[in-house]
């Protein structure tokens, strides 16, 4: 199997100021086998846990629906040549499971891309509210939990898995807005939990205490040296307190040498400089995930998120040579072949970021583990719509990379209608979480779907 | 001097040794050797002839350190307990200097007090943060005030339409039903509303704003991207929406609530704040601007409170939780930059000028922070260094930001002062009058005078003393002065005071600001009028409650909503300002009585400044049901007997009886207990006079004429605004500074000056205030 090799012209350039500023590679693959120890600091808590294997779970969230055609393998059972659309993942074919036929059979308040969206991983139904959609009637936040929320809900509970973050949640240009289009995690009814889009944020959320380390080391010199120089000027009754404050600074310095020494990795370089804009994404796609596998790495967290724009996103892909928005395209009919072609396009670079996302978790061993970080993380790719121009909410994309599940792989499952609260429920299951129901209690009627597994 | 029993400062360890025995003066002129011949006679009886206590009397060796100035200022007046005022001048010195130098171990030439070096507080720290980066955007310039602009559109989408209506709205709240609360579009199906402008925090802390809607609302303060509450989805099951936000006071800060009706049965809001120390309530319009105001940098990182043990904040302890703390706000700070590049660097990261613009920035960003221009080698060390050695111009500026709030130019504002006199005064006017550091306009203004005199000096204080941040300073003196804030949560028994509820207190709580920014801020500013004005500011619900005397039987009146304050004079030529208000009144009683005592330390110490120690031993006052048929002034005389109480309770008892016709909601009554009340008392002045008294009234016109009360008020007032000891500036300097308030008619706006302007030109040359 061919695994993935960092692009050398991309990685970073330490000490040195890379004034037009963009994204550097976090040096990945070259650093990983140093690297893949955790921070002792920060993620103390999970990093003891060598006895169960370690299972993770990563949501990834694309727009608009897809085009059956190039994406559905023609056939269910095992899988073998794959559809347009999910070529990019041939490579991990092999750790592959495509599940067809599962729906999100929520109805109610909300238009399709409303529940789409926020029932997604709720499996729940929209509060009546204020939020008009293109059809149907108004509607407020989903009346319950997401699944990841739950799922780590019970990871913290325990202490061999609980980590520094429930749970990370990653944006790639998801829309400024707080709403139903916008949300897929809640943390309960009503409670949104807002996707982190700009990689700056993140990267301080991870590391921003070893960089703020890094900082004041970096300035307690010039500060004492004031405060030495000052201190033969001043009275002799006043020298104590400036005393005092070098003593602290002199404690601060020694503290920050000795957490140092103690850690064998220092925060990727990252430079955020950059422009969160459309003709970005592939750059801010990278920086995410290169956050994403780093803070699994160092085991910050078992459950992600990785949310592409949004329900209804509207992203001009120009750097595919796509000039109209995503969402505008996906509305086309299917006659319009130039449109399917452009969706295709967009949905086939969607699945080369979910093959990068493997590939970075493929090419890293498993800290502390066997294999590699692939082997014990799930990535399920999924979409709020089956079809964009249709709006069914029949035939939701679910594509599961990765292993750790016990899940059947290299295959390709046909289901009837089979409500996705039971995806959920058995998703759970698996991951140590034993329920019989998720979201909606009539849809999760039958619990657990037996033919997941291997 | 003020000596809290409450705060066992060093001060008041070695004062609250002396006690009584009588004493003959002496005479003719005296030496150094007198000193210990006076302690002999007066002090050694209690004290014992080495500090080693007297059983019965005084059993602890006095400890220290204290300064001399403040041993003999307690001396001459609380010693000997039974007769202050016995030992006076030159004896009260020599003793002083004695027990310093033989029992405290303290060279009296070391304990003179003196201007100590002090890092910022924490409220200095704040408000110097907040100001160095207005430096870079502007500040508020609000001068309208009485509401918010509300704009009214016809569609859900405020932001894509033409208002059809524009007006300023007073407050936010609407109910209008299924209708509209447009008159021209009264069906109501869809409608968006958004009120924009400028909300003031009259004070520091911690702010609460809710607003009740089952609607969509999204409100922002102080950020125009991030809202404080999101509500934009709308969730009917829970109408109603919290957060809390830091501001401090004295500034205005921008405020938008938007909110839209689509479909929704009905449509409904309103808007609450809760201030610090207060209650909940709708935000009134004085509070409320339709102008826009520049974002306040305000840090969040809380430090631990500064050392008041001698009675006033000040930043004399330096511990590991407060080098965190400001290491804490120099990475928050670096942060808000980082946020905000295009507004205060000037550029972003994906402009070419950047990291130039970044390094220009924090080389004025050293400027500000130190008060003073840069010299070429802490340019190189604060700022160029980091640009030249870091990987990338965010984390030199981070780095930057941080080594300049961690150096000690910013941390302690007077360990170099700047080259020129003037930069100095202005400076410490700054740090005086609005606890930041001197404004771009200010810093302006200097860079083209060519001297400050006394007068330019006056000038420019008064400036900085009548804007809002002086204001709010001025503010918080009284406050805590008068211990306003502590009223809150104040209750008292339902059964026998129904209506005296959290919400009358909060009246009472404005009420008796509305007197003091009355007196402070018309044009005579007279200190007397804060005893004497005979009126008292009323709203409904006070009027409700204080209409009814306290021997009326007649059911509490009903709780009235309204928050609208009149000026009520007083019909029975009784009322004497804050010393009759009810506020000040109720906090100093019990749960059911008055409490004499807790009166009468008020104005012993409050308002005389006269010391007082500890009671001796622990002591329980008598509840109201120990002898059914004493009235409270009698249950106190009884409990307060003893010889060793009267020491200091032959001071306290008559200031706090005088007040008996007062209860404990601070109503005015002619019965205790069924027997007629005695608020008729003989009182010893500080100067030794006796008077007699009788009711708040006549102590109130007293209290105005008593040089102790001045020399109190105006110590007071330095401490708050110098936060250094008053007679480190001099050993005359309060009287100076008494006689110059006495001379102005007691004007305590132009005392706030005067302290001001006297401390920022201390020890500045005229030579050095000139410019080269």
């Amino acid at each position: 199997m061919m695994k993935y090799k960092p692009d050398s012209s991309r990685s970073c350039v330490v000490n040195q100021i890379n004034r037009r500023g963009w994204m550097q590679r976090l040096g990945i693959g070259s650093a990983a086998a140093v690297m893949a120890t955790c921070l002792p600091s920060l993620s103390r808590a999970g990093c003891t846990s060598k006895r169960q294997p370690v299972q993770r779970l990563i949501i990834m969230f694309s727009p608009n629906g897809v085009v059956p055609e190039s994406f559905w393998p023609t056939e269910a059972g095992t899988l073998k040549d794959l559809p347009e659309i999910l070529k990019p993942l041939e490579e991990f074919r092999d750790r592959t499971l495509v599940l067809k036929g599962v729906d999100n059979r929520i109805r109610g308040d909300g238009d399709d891309h409303m529940r789409g969206m926020s029932c997604l991983l709720t499996g729940i139904e929209l509060s009546p509210g204020n939020i008009q959609g293109g059809g149907n009637t108004p509607s407020g936040w989903p009346r319950g939990i997401s699944i990841d929320q739950e799922i780590a809900n019970f990871l913290q509970s325990q202490s061999e898995t609980r980590c520094r973050f429930g749970s990370l949640e990653f944006g790639v240009l998801v829309s400024d807005r707080a709403d139903v289009w916008t949300r897929m995690v809640y943390t309960g009814a009503n409670r949104p939990v807002a996707p982190i889009s700009d990689p700056k944020q993140m990267y301080r959320k991870l590391f921003g205490q070893l960089e703020d380390r890094e900082s004041l080391a970096s300035v307690l010199n010039v500060v004492s040296a004031d405060f030495q120089s000052l201190r033969g000027a001043i009275s002799v009754e006043d020298r104590h307190l400036l005393d005092e404050q070098l003593e602290w600074i002199h404690q601060t310095g020694q503290r920050v040498q000795t957490e140092q020494r103690s850690e064998k990795i220092v925060p990727p370089e990252i430079d955020t400089g950059c422009e969160l804009d459309d003709a970005n994404m592939p750059a801010i796609s990278d920086c995410q995930q290169d956050l994403l596998v780093a803070a699994l790495r160092m085991n910050m967290s078992r459950i992600a998120t990785l949310q592409y724009t949004n329900a209804v996103g509207n992203a001009k892909m120009k750097f595919l040579g796509i000039e109209e928005g995503h969402h505008e395209l996906s509305h086309d009919p299917d006659e319009k072949t130039e449109s399917v072609e452009k969706l295709v396009k967009i949905n086939t670079w969607y699945c080369g970021q979910l093959a990068a996302l493997a590939r970075r978790l493929d090419s890293t061993p498993e800290p502390g583990g066997e294999g590699t970080m692939l082997d014990h993380t799930t990535i399920i790719w999924t979409n709020e719509l089956g079809k964009g121009n249709s709006h069914t909410l029949s035939n939701i994309p679910f594509v599961l990379v990765g292993g750790g599940l016990g899940w059947k792989q290299q295959h390709c499952l046909q289901f009837k209608n089979l409500p996705h609260n039971r995806l959920w429920i058995s998703l759970a299951n698996s991951m140590g979480h034993k329920i019989n129901r998720f979201g909606n209690p009539r849809l999760s009627r039958g619990g657990i779907v037996d033919e997941f597994d291997a | 001097m003020r000596l809290s029993v409450c705060q066992f400062t060093p001060v008041l360890k070695a004062a609250a040794g002396y006690c009584v025995l009588a004493f003959v003066v002496a005479s003719s002129c005296l030496l150094a050797d007198d000193g210990q011949r006076l302690y002999q006679q007066h002090c050694a009886s209690c004290h014992g002839a080495k500090n080693e206590g007297v059983i019965d009397r005084f059993e602890h060796p006095i400890t220290g350190p204290t300064s001399l100035e403040e041993l003999a200022s307690y001396v001459e007046q609380s010693m000997p307990a039974d007769e202050p005022g016995l030992i006076v001048g030159d004896e009260a010195r020599l003793i002083a200097e004695f027990v310093l130098k033989n029992f405290l171990g303290t060279e009296v030439s070391a304990a003179v007090p003196r201007i100590e070096l002090v890092h910022l507080t924490v409220e200095q720290h704040e408000n110097s943060v907040a100001d160095i980066l207005a430096g870079f955007v502007g500040k508020s310039a609000v001068i309208k005030t009485g509401g918010l602009s509300g704009e009214y559109f016809a569609e859900k989408e405020f932001w894509n339409g033409k208002p059809v209506l524009s007006r300023i709205d007073q407050t936010v709240r609407i109910d209008c039903g299924s209708s509209s609360p447009v008159p021209e579009q009264p069906h109501g199906k869809e409608f968006s509303v958004i009120w924009r402008g400028s909300l003031f925090a009259p004070e520091s802390g911690e702010y609460s704003f809710r607003v009740r809607s089952a609607n969509g609302f999204k409100l922002h303060v102080n950020d125009d991207d991030v809202p404080i509450i999101d509500n934009w989805v709308s969730t009917p099951e829970e109408p109603e929406k919290s957060a809390t936000i830091k501001l401090l006071g004295g500034r205005w800060y921008r405020f938008t609530l938007a909110t839209f009706k689509l479909n929704d049965p009905a449509f409904a809001i309103d808007l609450f704040w809760q201030r610090p120390g207060r209650i909940e309530s709708r935000i009134q319009s004085e509070y409320l601007s339709p102008e826009w105001s520049p974002k306040v940098f305000v840090v969040s990182t809380r430090f631990s409170a500064d050392d008041s043990s001698v009675g006033y904040p000040r930043g004399t302890i330096v511990s590991r939780e407060w080098d965190q703390a400001t290491t804490f706000v120099g990475i928050e700070v670096a942060e808000m930059i980082l946020a905000n590049p295009k507004q205060l660097v000037g550029s972003n990261p994906a402009e070419d000028d950047f990291a130039r613009k970044c390094q220009r920035f924090c080389r004025a960003l050293a400027e500000a922070a130190f008060r003073r221009g840069i010299t070429e080698d802490e340019r190189q060390r604060y700022v160029d260094h980091f640009f030249e050695t870091a990987e990338s111009p965010q984390v030199a500026l981070k780095r930057s930001v941080l080594s300049i709030f961690k150096s000690p130019a910013f941390l302690f504002p007077e360990i170099q002062s700047a080259d020129d006199g003037q930069r100095t005064i202005a400076n410490r006017l700054a740090l005086f009058l609005n606890d930041s550091i001197p404004d771009r306009e200010l810093v302006e203004q200097l860079k083209k005078s060519s001297s400050v005199n006394e007068e330019s000096s006056i000038e420019m204080a008064s400036c900085l003393a009548e804007s809002e941040p002086g204001k709010a300073k001025l503010r918080q003196f009284f406050r805590s002065w008068l211990k306003i804030d502590e009223a809150h949560g104040l209750t008292r028994d339902p059964e026998q005071f129904g209506g005296f509820d959290e919400r009358l207190v909060d009246d009472l709580q404005e009420s008796l600001m509305r007197l003091v920014e009355e007196v402070v801020w018309n044009d005579a500013s007279d200190y007397r009028q804060l005893f004497l004005a005979d009126h008292l500011w009323m709203s409904p619900a006070m009027k409700e409650f204080y209409a009814t005397s306290a021997d009326d039987d007649s059911p509490p009146p009903e709780v009235v909503q309204e928050r609208s304050f009149e000026r009520i004079d007083s019909e029975n030529g009784q009322r004497a300002g804050l010393l009759t208000h009810p506020l000040i009144l109720s906090h100093l009683a019990y749960y059911r009585t008055t409490s004499p005592i807790h009166r009468g330390v008020f104005v012993t110490r409050g308002l005389l400044g006269i010391g007082l120690k500890p009671p001796p031993i622990a002591v329980e006052p008598l509840g109201e049901d120990f002898d059914p048929e004493m009235t409270t002034r009698q249950r106190v005389e009884f409990q307060t007997r003893p010889a060793n109480c009267m020491a200091c309770h032959e001071v306290i008892n008559p200031l706090g009886f005088a007040f008996e016709n007062i209860d404990a909601v601070g109503r005015f009554r002619e019965t205790d207990n069924q027997k007629p009340v005695n608020a008729a008392v003989q009182f010893k002045t500080p100067s030794g006079n006796l008077l007699e008294l009788n009711g708040p009234r006549q102590l109130a016109e007293y209290l105005v004429t008593e040089q102790a009360a001045h020399r109190h008020f105006v110590e007071s007032l330095f401490h708050h605004i110098v936060k250094q000891p008053v007679a480190a500036y001099g050993e005359k300097r309060l009287d100076e500074l008494t006689d110059g308030f006495v001379a102005s008619e007691f004007n305590i706006r132009k005392l706030y000056v005067d302290i001001a302007v006297m401390a920022a030109r201390f020890g500045l040359t005229d030579e050095k205030i000139e410019k080269e």
